[in-house]
């Protein structure tokens, strides 16, 4: 059998690509310039260890090098965008091979890279809301001892996370994903001397590693089926074995990667957890990049997903459920950041919803509109903590900052930061015209275009048919929509509206953010108001519509048109369901309104909960039961079976025998050799006439 | 470079110089090396003659610089033994000394050359008594783990084997820690008794032989019947597996490489067993080898290795008992990636016998660094160091990161070839295998919590220094060979190739039906 | 001839060996080895009539060991009676293991 694959290969290398030559030649610099921000920031971080001057003297080096860095890389995924934008249209993958990595036989894996619209739009958000994140955290990070170390992981986090959006195969993609992972454990455990932190880095990476057993397992699939690991050979093969378990089998792998990643049923528990680090790095990993790249994932693999429409059905059930599930423990979480941690987790659920459903674009929609809303809410949360922390700080009082409890009022002293989270709060809820609404808009529509009738809907999950799990979806999203505006406007209502509950002496301490953290907010603000405008919907009519739609064609266009014909909404229908969301986000802020206008005094929540709140605020409880069903048994094994029972049995086992021999010998060896020559001499002359009479006989 | 050293015939002589300079520099260390005594603050006073630490380092270097010399004349792209010789020895019996690299060994034996003065210099300071027997000691399990690796004659192997025992038995039982003699007696008695059969069964095959040669090319030569190869194996076998401590017969391991100095724990850990099977197991009895059941046997206790390694690395308090426990369950995807017999499993097995020498060796140096500052590797006692020992922190880390396979790590690239061969042909055993990835996280990451993050403690306090020069240069050299391998292996892929190949070939009834159908695929 | 002197070659050899085995004192003992290598002597010098001068040489071989044997075994004799205060051998069993 001769693979497709490698005649695909040279079919691409004789075909002249149109960015030959311009500037994504580059493209190998891109990981590289925050490489280098990080080497460099690290070797400022050894050098100024325990050491306040040098620490000084490090910072504004420091902060240049990082946001420099990151700038560089913008500027140059910028001019990669617009040397794409101006040709006309580009089919194929610019795809470039820089050095064998394991050539083994028939097992050929190279560095490479690959530029096409999907990776180019994944870079511009990275390197774009990076950059941001980056300048912001100068401000959020000034008194840290740990300065030029946060930021050598930050950039250590952005090259791989570039690695993983460029990489041309599935193994370079897997060398981002891995590493994106461990900068996310050295950035959970930041702040290391708290023992808790590294216990939750800990948590993400392993359960993170659950996830890569997926990853790793569908790799191997698809190389035994089709030798190769490249995204264009690979795909090109696989494509043709549509609808076989083995295609199903390596979706539904590569999937339980993309669930721990992206933190989707059962797969979450690590990211409320992972709210241990520094909160610009909740913005930039577990909000912005990071956790969306198991949605990337589905998008990259789309042939595959295409292909299985089992897998598909299973990714939106998934994504719809885990968006529910994470929303109703978000209605009653105390910590800030916790409140956001289950709100990705949600909105994950959402991109999952679409790019099972076969709506890539949609999904990439809502990841880049989350991307910009999401990390506001985090940034704002962070100008909130650090207002608290500062003002805490200020009085000695041991109090936590980032309980909602503490806050209230805040509009009056943080107007700035107030009203962006405001914004950003409406943009998560689907009020129009922001990004959000038109993003999950794009989702919920589309989940019910395909419900209506479609090949995934004629498909089947376990033999529910396929109709009914995306009319379910369907319904779970607008529910979930409901929930979304309820627990967000209540973090709004709880920070920013009513009485402060900071403490008497704190509140003069309170003081807005320095500009170099509202700065970044602000310019996320600007860009949740308008990155709607990506992908208008065709029904408004409002200049160009249906933008990141036609940008993304070329990569998933084909796979979209596989699982979801090539069926439309009928104007009125689309109006319908676009007045049916809006109306359900506009109740569930009502709902919120109606129920947290009432001030609260001060710690009320804590002995209040009961029943089905305490349940929620627990988050089901779900921790202790995998600690009990999974992680003590498994200690248990680990200790009491294996190295108190088995192993000290095998030890006992083979000294026992040991003495058991030691002791004979000693037994006869007492009558032997008692120290009587004479009985030694008989030995010997006894000895040499045997060997005499043994020679003489022979 | 290369070509400069041939012309100057050293493939002629550097196997032989890299056996017999150890031995004679063991000897010299010995007679004329002297202990350099402290005074009570530390500070050396000069005594009646040279330093033998010097003198070692100074003998290990030039060995170090014989396996590079090796590395440079040899022929990436041939097959076959290069820079071989065959002496006369012992002529009555046929024995010859024959000595021979080919890509299995050539990177075993430079691996072996470069490793012991690194591992040397970081314990400089851990050997504090009777340095000249110490070095004396170290020449000579050079000389051994060397001879194992280059023998081409069975029986020069054998010597080399068992001379590789008693150094050892010194190193640990003298200048080890904690309950080194028990740990020292358990690891000779163990690994003795594992090759008393191999030695039987050396005699008989070299009867059958006609008895008058030792070399493997000609025993290779011998066609035996199906039984008596099963029983020869399983003779070869055992000594091996006990070498190699494949679970049940590992037990010997934690305790001797616990209680090992470093230097002796680093050379431990080189895989001469897993080598032996590829080079005379397999090659000598494919008939047992190509035999579902023990094929099937090897494989299924690999994986078991793999996950009860892993397991009991999960729950060990002392750091150096969890490294060992790591390389258990490392051993165990070896031995998976070498019976599974496809080209990427076995190449893939030597790469991770390669990283373990690095990888792990990193690691027990590191460990050795902290019992010299602590005096003890209980992670109980540790905690906090990432504080004041940042660069130490970093070098851990990585090594760690490398023992649980992180992509971009050395540690990634042999596990991902091993499963990646292993599940052409065995899916199952292939997805069991993989878990050993989840919990090499677990017990990976638990160790470097344990022992950089969290609260100093009390105990861990007193000398919290981070590396010196010495340790930094040492570090840096393990830090690069685990990075550049990770991302540019092609330089060991390339040569291991047709070795590995050969070793797929030699089982006929397996591996020519796999390279058949793989090998027509690609020109 | 020859068989007459290997005759009472064994027979001296035999004494010996018996000797060796049955006494316990330290100096017989010695005096019976000694028995034994002239045994051995007489064999030789007897067999060297047949085979050529060799046999010879080994004798003058072996009485020059003896003597050496004979000073170091006497001294060892002397130190072991200064030690022990006696020559017997049962008595002395420092050789247990």
């Amino acid at each position: 059998m001769m693979p497709t694959a490698i005649i695909g290969q040279a079919a691409t290398a004789a075909l002249r690509h149109p960015l030959d030559g311009t500037v994504a030649e580059f493209v190998w610099l891109l990981p590289l310039l925050p490489l280098v921000g990080a080497i460099i920031n690290g070797a400022l971080a050894l050098w100024c260890t325990e050491s306040v001057v040098r620490r000084d003297r490090a910072r504004p080096l420091v902060s240049i090098v990082a946001v420099g860095m990151l700038a560089s890389a913008f500027g140059l995924a910028v001019a990669m965008f617009l040397a794409m934008r101006s040709q006309a249209t580009i089919e194929l993958p610019f795809v470039r091979t820089y050095a064998e990595w394991m050539p083994v036989g028939t097992l050929h894996v190279a560095w490479g890279a690959q530029l096409d619209q999907l990776s180019a739009l994944m870079i511009l958000v990275v390197t774009g809301v990076g950059t941001l994140i980056h300048i912001f955290s100068i401000g959020y990070m000034k008194a840290d001892p740990g300065f030029a170390r946060f930021f050598a992981y930050l950039n250590l986090f952005v090259a791989f996370m570039l690695v993983l959006v460029l990489g041309s195969s599935y193994p370079v993609l897997f060398v981002g994903w891995e590493g994106v992972g461990l900068c996310s454990y050295l950035l959970i455990g930041f702040w290391f001397s708290d023992a808790r932190n590294a216990e939750a880095g800990k948590k993400a990476f392993v359960v993170n590693r659950l996830g890569d057993f997926g990853f790793l397992a569908a790799m191997f699939l698809i190389w035994t089926r089709v030798h190769t690991l490249d995204f264009v050979g690979a795909h090109a093969a696989l494509s043709s074995m549509s609808g076989t378990p083995v295609l199903l089998a390596i979706a539904l792998l590569l999937f339980l990667g993309c669930a721990g990643k992206s933190a989707q049923l059962p797969l979450y528990v690590w990211l409320p957890d992972a709210m241990a680090g520094p909160t610009p790095v909740s913005a930039l990993i577990h909000a912005a990049t990071m956790v969306t790249a198991g949605v990337y994932l589905v998008a990259r693999a789309a042939p595959v997903f295409a292909g299985a429409p089992q897998a598909s059905l299973l990714v939106t059930a998934v994504g719809a459920m885990t968006a529910l599930f994470a929303a109703t423990i978000a209605l009653r979480q105390w910590d800030i950041k916790k409140v956001l941690a289950y709100s990705t987790i949600s909105q994950l659920g959402y991109m999952f919803m679409a790019v099972g459903s076969g709506a890539y674009a949609a999904g990439v929609f809502h990841l880049v509109t989350h991307a910009f809303f999401k990390a506001l809410l985090f940034l704002g949360a962070g100008s909130v903590i650090h207002a608290l922390h500062a003002a805490y700080h200020h009085t000695h009082r041991d109090e936590d900052a980032q309980d909602l409890s503490n806050m209230g009022g805040l509009y009056r002293v943080m107007p700035w930061t107030a009203v962006a989270m405001m914004l950003a709060t409406l943009a998560i809820v689907g009020v129009p015209p922001l990004a959000g609404f038109f993003s999950k808009d794009a989702i919920l529509s589309a989940v019910f275009l395909r419900a209506q009738g479609s090949p995934l809907a004629s498909s089947a999950l376990l033999g529910v048919p396929g109709r009914v799990v995306l009319y379910a979806a369907y319904a779970v999203g607008l529910i979930t929509a409901l929930l979304t505006a309820v627990y967000m406007m209540r973090v709004m209502m709880l920070a920013f509206f009513g009485a402060n509950r900071t403490g008497a002496a704190e509140r003069d301490a309170l003081h807005e953010a320095p500009p170099i953290m509202t700065g970044p907010v602000l310019v996320l603000g600007l860009l949740t108001v308008a990155g709607g405008w990506l992908n208008l919907p065709s029904l408004l009519r409002l200049g160009p519509s249906e933008l990141l739609e036609h940008w993304l064609d070329p990569v998933t266009g084909a796979s979209a048109r596989l699982l979801s014909g090539a069926g439309e909404l009928p104007h009125g229908t689309e109006s319908a369901l676009i007045a049916i969301a809006v109306g359900v986000g506009v109740l569930g802020i009502a709902v919120a309104i109606a129920l947290f206008r009432r001030p609260i005094s001060d710690k009320t929540h804590a002995p209040t909960e009961t029943g089905l709140a305490a349940l929620l605020a627990s988050g089901y409880r779900i921790d202790d039961g995998i600690n009990a069903i999974i992680v003590r048994p498994l200690q248990w094994l680990a200790a009491t079976g294996l190295a108190r029972g088995v192993d000290a049995a095998v030890n006992r086992l083979f000294s026992a025998s040991g003495t058991l021999l030691g002791r004979a010998a000693e037994r006869s060896g007492d009558q032997l050799q008692d120290g009587d020559v004479g009985k030694y001499a008989w030995f010997v002359a006894a000895g040499a006439l045997a060997i005499l009479a043994a020679l003489t006989l022979a | 470079m290369g070509n400069l050293l041939q012309s100057f015939g050293v493939a002629r002589w550097v196997l032989p110089a890299m056996i017999m300079w150890p031995v004679f520099a063991a000897v010299a260390i010995r007679v004329f090396g002297h202990d350099v005594s402290r005074d009570e603050d530390g500070a050396e006073a000069p005594s009646g003659g040279p330093d033998a630490r010097v003198l070692t380092l100074f003998a290990m270097i030039v060995e170090g610089l014989l396996g590079l010399a090796l590395w440079l004349v040899y022929t990436p792209s041939a097959s076959g033994w290069q820079a071989s010789v065959s002496w006369p020895w012992l002529s009555d019996l046929g024995a010859t000394f024959s000595l021979g690299v080919d890509g299995l060994s050539l990177p075993m034996v430079v691996l072996t050359a470069v490793l012991v003065p690194l591992a040397f210099l970081a314990s400089w300071n851990n050997v504090r008594i009777k340095t000249p027997s110490f070095g004396a000691a170290a020449m000579l399990l050079t000389a051994g783990i060397v001879g194992i690796f280059v023998s081409l004659d069975l029986l020069l192997f054998y010597l080399s084997w068992e001379l590789m025992l008693i150094p050892m038995y010194f190193l640990i039982g003298i200048w080890g820690t904690g309950e080194r003699e028990r740990a020292s007696v358990r690891y000779v008695v163990f690994n003795l008794a594992g090759s008393l059969l191999m030695l039987v069964a050396i005699a008989v095959l070299w009867q059958r032989g006609g008895g008058t040669s030792f070399h493997i090319d000609h025993l290779r030569g011998i066609s035996l019947d199906r039984g008596t190869q099963l029983l020869m194996f399983g003779a070869f076998f055992l000594s091996f597996a006990v070498k190699s401590a494949l679970v049940p017969v590992h037990s010997w391991l934690p305790d001797a490489q616990a209680s090992a100095p470093t230097f002796a724990a680093v050379t431990i850990g080189l895989k001469v067993g897993t080598y032996a099977i590829m080079r005379f197991a397999i090659p000598l009895f494919p008939a047992a080898v190509a035999d579902p059941r023990i094929r099937g046997t090897v494989l299924v206790l690999s994986v078991v290795t793999i996950v009860y390694g892993a397991l009991l690395a999960m729950v060990q308090r002392d750091l150096k008992r969890l490294i060992t426990y790591g390389s258990i369950s490392h051993l165990g995807f070896i031995m998976l990636g070498i019976f599974a017999l496809t080209d990427q499993s076995v190449q893939g097995a030597v790469l991770i016998m390669v990283n373990h020498g690095i990888t792990t060796s990193a690691l027990f140096v590191l460990a050795g660094m902290l019992h010299d500052r602590f005096g003890t590797t209980d992670m109980d006692a540790l905690g906090g160091l990432a504080h004041h020992m940042p660069a130490f922190g970093i070098v851990l880390t990585l090594a760690m990161l490398s023992t649980i396979g992180l992509p971009g790590t050395f540690g990634f690239v042999g596990e991902f070839l091993v499963l990646a061969g292993v599940f052409a042909e065995q899916p199952v055993l292939a997805v069991i295998a993989t878990t050993g990835v989840i919990f090499a996280a677990v017990y990976g990451l638990r160790a470097l919590q344990r022992v950089l993050f969290g609260q100093s403690n009390a105990s861990s306090t007193a000398l919290r220094d981070d590396l010196n020069s010495r340790e930094a240069f040492v570090m840096t050299a393990f830090v690069v060979a685990i990075v550049w391998f990770g991302v540019a292996p092609q330089a060991l892929v390339q040569r291991v190739g047709p070795a590995a190949r050969a070793v797929v070939q030699a089982a006929p009834n397996v591996g020519a039906a796999q390279s058949a159908t793989i090998g027509a695929e690609r020109p | 001839m020859i068989a007459e002197s290997l005759i009472v070659s064994a027979i001296l050899f035999a004494i010996g060996v018996i000797g060796v085995l049955t006494r316990r004192n330290a100096i017989i003992l010695f005096m019976c080895v000694e028995l034994m290598l002239n045994a051995v002597n007489l064999s030789f010098v007897a067999l060297a009539k047949m085979h050529g001068v060799t046999g010879h040489v080994f004798v003058v071989m072996v009485m020059t060991v003896a003597a050496a044997e004979a000073a170091l075994g006497l001294a060892i004799v002397i130190s072991v009676f200064r030690h022990f205060g006696t020559v017997d051998l049962s008595a002395i069993r420092q050789l247990r293991g």
